[in-house]
């Protein structure tokens, strides 16, 4: 059985955290180092020492215990995490130019992750409605955790001498509830055309002078594949190039708000063409 | 009796596209005639090149804009920031027009990182590096076909002789040292330099089998310029004659 050990939580501290390990070091103990998105634990056969980024609810644990409890039940499981899915979850028009748009239109989808869980039926009413019901900051999290991904540093006599790379079981369907948000994303880019800037993740970024026919049938599509969507006010958008990655900047409902990202059709262009001068 | 006039040459009216800003304000009313017709030109002209628009259906300065377009060195001339580059290789535009998504597109400016676009001019679509128009001739045609030159990146001819002649309209001397040593001024100078050139041409012309593509490149490694009698000399004696299609 395994020993009862003391256990502190603490606020991140990256220095603290080193200096603890040194210590251990120095002192050649046996201990394990256990790096996460969440928190760093420093396991000893003392003590176990945890350093969190953040402080999340009782609910959010709740509520991933929910998802992963509808998962195991879910007919649909298996066969997901069977498959490949990306998770690049940003993409902007080939060639976009650089430029100053007084106002755009922008697209969200309200509570995309929650709604393409239930819609692909991988989680129950039930734990859809607890999810809902929690605040946007603590839905996050809690659907994020099904992709939980840590290292793990065993030290023995002070000497790291193994490691290991602990993955949810379930993290394919976070990946697969990204990409099916993503092909989404790029459906309604297609449908935009030139009118298309670019997205992220839930939120399609459009010119205002899109018409009226295509933007009937991006929300048409978004409608009819289950989601809801909401038109956000966006201003003083700011696009500039700097080599392969876009900055923009522009206010969001009233809030600045900057996004960085690489532009991956200049690779994806400059792939195609050396491809066909080889061919040719 | 009065004088008949000749009907004035009248445009088309355009108006602005729906949706058209400039500045971040849309424009409603007409373009102006040169831009109407570009903007014409540029959107109907696969319809025009198939014949669907009749090209006699064209106004004068859309025309004229269609045949700039339809020249195969506008074609091949593509832009980058605030470059031309030429495509000597013609390659480039069919690889463009077979992806829908850079279909006609001839400013790649925002389409490849400037490491890339550069890689594909200067090693791969580019078979000279180092050709500069006011030290060498390039030629670079078929055997058996008309000599043609070679245009760099930004689409002048690498031509030195036919440059040298405009350097000598605009008030420049010419000199040049032929290679047993006699000194030629003016037109002489620019004839003993093309017979020279049109020696080693033919020497690779020779060397050439039918059909077989010719690069010759001939770099004048010594040209001097005296400021003071607005004189440039070009050294025969001082020459570089490459045959590309023979460097690995």
């Amino acid at each position: 059985m395994r020993k009862k050990t003391n256990a502190a939580t603490y606020y991140k501290n990256p220095s603290l955290q080193e200096s603890i390990i040194r210590y251990y070091k120095e002192k050649q103990l046996n201990f394990v180092v256990k790096h996460s998105n969440y928190n760093t634990q420093i396991i000893g056969s003392e003590a176990t020492l945890k350093f969190i980024q953040t402080e999340h609810p009782i609910r959010v644990f709740v509520a991933y215990n929910k998802i992963v409890k509808d998962l195991k039940e879910s007919p649909k499981t298996v066969e997901i995490l069977q498959g490949e899915w990306s998770t690049d979850n940003f993409d902007s028009r080939n060639g976009l130019k650089p430029a100053f748009y007084k106002k755009i239109l922008n697209l969200d989808i309200s509570s995309a992750y929650p709604y393409c869980l239930w819609i692909n039926k991988l989680i129950t009413q039930d734990t859809f409605n607890y999810l809902m019901a929690m605040p946007k900051t603590e839905r996050l999290p809690a659907i994020g955790m099904i992709a939980k991904k840590s290292v793990w540093i065993t030290y023995t006599a002070g000497k790291a001498d193994s490691w290991e790379l602990k993955e949810g079981f379930y993290a394919n369907i976070f990946f697969y509830v990204i990409q099916q948000i993503t092909d989404l994303m790029a459906w309604a880019a297609e449908i935009a055309g030139d009118s298309f800037l670019f997205y992220w993740v839930d939120g399609i970024f459009l010119k205002p002078s899109i018409p009226k026919k295509k933007l009937d049938e991006i929300t048409r599509i978004f409608s009819e594949q289950g989601y809801y969507f909401k038109y956000e006010k966006v201003e003083n958008c700011n696009i500039v190039r700097d080599g392969d990655k876009l900055l923009i900047n522009m206010i969001k409902n009233g809030q600045e708000k900057p996004y960085q990202m690489y532009d991956k059709n200049l690779a994806r262009n400059f792939t195609k063409v050396l491809q066909q001068l080889e061919n040719a | 009796m009065a004088k008949k006039k000749t009907p004035q040459y009248q445009d088309r009216k355009y108006n602005y596209p729906k949706g058209f800003t400039k500045y971040g304000k849309s424009k409603t009313g007409f373009m102006t005639a040169a831009q109407g017709a570009k903007a014409f030109v540029t959107n109907n002209f696969d319809q025009i090149k198939k014949g669907t628009i009749p090209f006699d259906s064209l106004t004068q300065r859309e025309k004229r804009v269609y045949r700039g377009k339809n020249n195969p060195t506008f074609e091949n001339l593509y832009r980058y920031g605030d470059k031309s580059y030429y495509d000597p290789t013609r390659s480039l535009r069919k690889i463009l027009d077979n992806n829908p998504e850079l279909k006609g597109k001839r400013d790649l400016t925002n389409f490849l990182k400037p490491e890339d676009f550069k890689n594909l001019f200067d090693q791969r679509l580019n078979p000279t590096k180092y050709a500069d128009g006011t030290n060498s001739s390039f030629y670079d045609f078929k055997k058996g076909d008309k000599k043609q030159f070679y245009r760099d990146e930004s689409g002048t001819l690498l031509d030195i002789v036919t440059k040298l002649n405009k350097i000598k309209r605009s008030g420049r001397n010419i000199r040049v040292i032929d290679t047993d040593g006699k000194i030629y001024t003016g037109t002489q100078a620019i004839d003993t330099m093309r017979q020279y050139e049109s020696e080693q041409l033919q020497k690779a012309i020779q060397a050439a089998k039918e059909g077989q593509q010719i690069q010759l490149q001939i770099v004048y490694l010594s040209t001097d310029y005296n400021p003071f009698t607005n004189t440039v000399t070009y050294n025969l004696n001082n020459v570089q004659v490459n045959n590309l299609k023979d460097t690995p």
